[in-house]
């Protein structure tokens, strides 16, 4: 007898390809939030290998504030390309253009949190009844709350008191209609997971998260990039 | 992003620790050029991922209040 033990990154994956494959049987049309970073790298990584010898069932959707690091951007490209994988782009400048959302003004002017309007705007307009994020429980409070299966209503609004009981690896994504759901495969993963999980699978990743020479400046203790295109 | 007349662009070894879009995600001071060098970096870091976002320092409740709108 010799006992057949999981490491815990290996653990990791799997709880997350059942997920991943929840997520594939319970909805009928779901699509991955991806935008670049190592996070929906590594959702992507594992959605290719739940689904494999077959292709991800799902697209991916890039929420784009036109303020995206170049790298990132070819790296998004290169990967759709290579695997074949659909992308569909929302563009923060359109729901501006549109009138939706006004252009924060400013020097601390910053497009994140228009993000939402196109978000939500994306998901209805391609009917998306679940979106896939890369959300993590240990990167901030909010997220630490949040469930695997997560409920928005009609609106798109979370409701942190309005969750489904997430009992054992049972995953509930019943919904009315006009309603979705956002689903989070990597929520019990640490920052530190992720890295060792990447070096693990030899995944590739854009070249900005290793060391490079940048121009930058500081303000209020963070190291922004200083970037022409951003001005 | 539009700099102050106070702020002076320079030259620096960093990385990214996090991607955000460039208004909101803020770099390391780093010469880590590996995953292995990340992830002994990683590993004594008294700061945690999202420290280096602004987002989420505009205020306590600054990612629940995007949450419940609808962001990621």
């Amino acid at each position: 007898m010799h006992s057949y033990r999981l490491t815990h990154l290996k653990e990791l994956e799997s709880e997350s390809m059942h997920i991943l494959r929840e997520v594939a049987a319970q909805f009928e049309n779901p699509a991955l939030l991806f935008s670049g970073g190592k996070d929906s790298i590594v959702c992507f990584h594992l959605a290719r290998k739940a689904f494999f010898p077959s292709r991800v069932p799902f697209p991916l959707v890039h929420v784009d504030t036109g303020h995206n690091f170049e790298e990132t951007m070819t790296f998004r490209d290169d990967l759709v390309k290579e695997h074949g994988a659909k992308l569909i782009v929302g563009s923060v400048q359109d729901s501006i253009d549109q009138g939706k959302v006004q252009e924060e003004t400013g020097y601390y002017a910053s497009r994140n949190k228009l993000q939402t309007v196109t978000l939500l705007d994306t998901i209805e307009k391609h009917k998306i009844d679940c979106a896939i994020g890369g959300g993590r429980r240990d990167e901030e409070k909010a997220r630490a709350k949040e469930r695997v299966f997560s409920h928005r209503d009609e609106f798109g609004q979370w409701d942190p008191k309005m969750q489904r009981p997430e009992l054992w690896n049972l995953y509930n994504g019943k919904k009315r209609p006009g309603e979705h759901f956002r689903a989070f495969p990597i929520s019990n993963w640490t920052e530190m997971d992720v890295w060792q999980y990447i070096l693990l699978e030899n995944i590739p990743i854009p070249s900005i998260y290793f060391s490079h020479v940048r121009e930058v400046f500081d303000r209020d203790g963070v190291i922004y990039a200083n970037s022409i295109s951003c001005a | 992003m539009r700099l102050k007349p106070e702020e002076k662009p320079r030259q620096m070894r960093v990385r990214f620790r996090t991607i955000g879009d460039m208004s909101c995600t803020g770099a390391v001071d780093s010469p880590a050029s590996t995953l292995e060098e990340i992830i002994d970096e990683v590993a004594t870091s008294r700061v945690t991922e999202r420290g280096s976002r602004m987002d989420d320092k505009r205020s306590e409740a600054a990612m629940e209040d995007r949450k419940k709108e609808g962001y990621f």
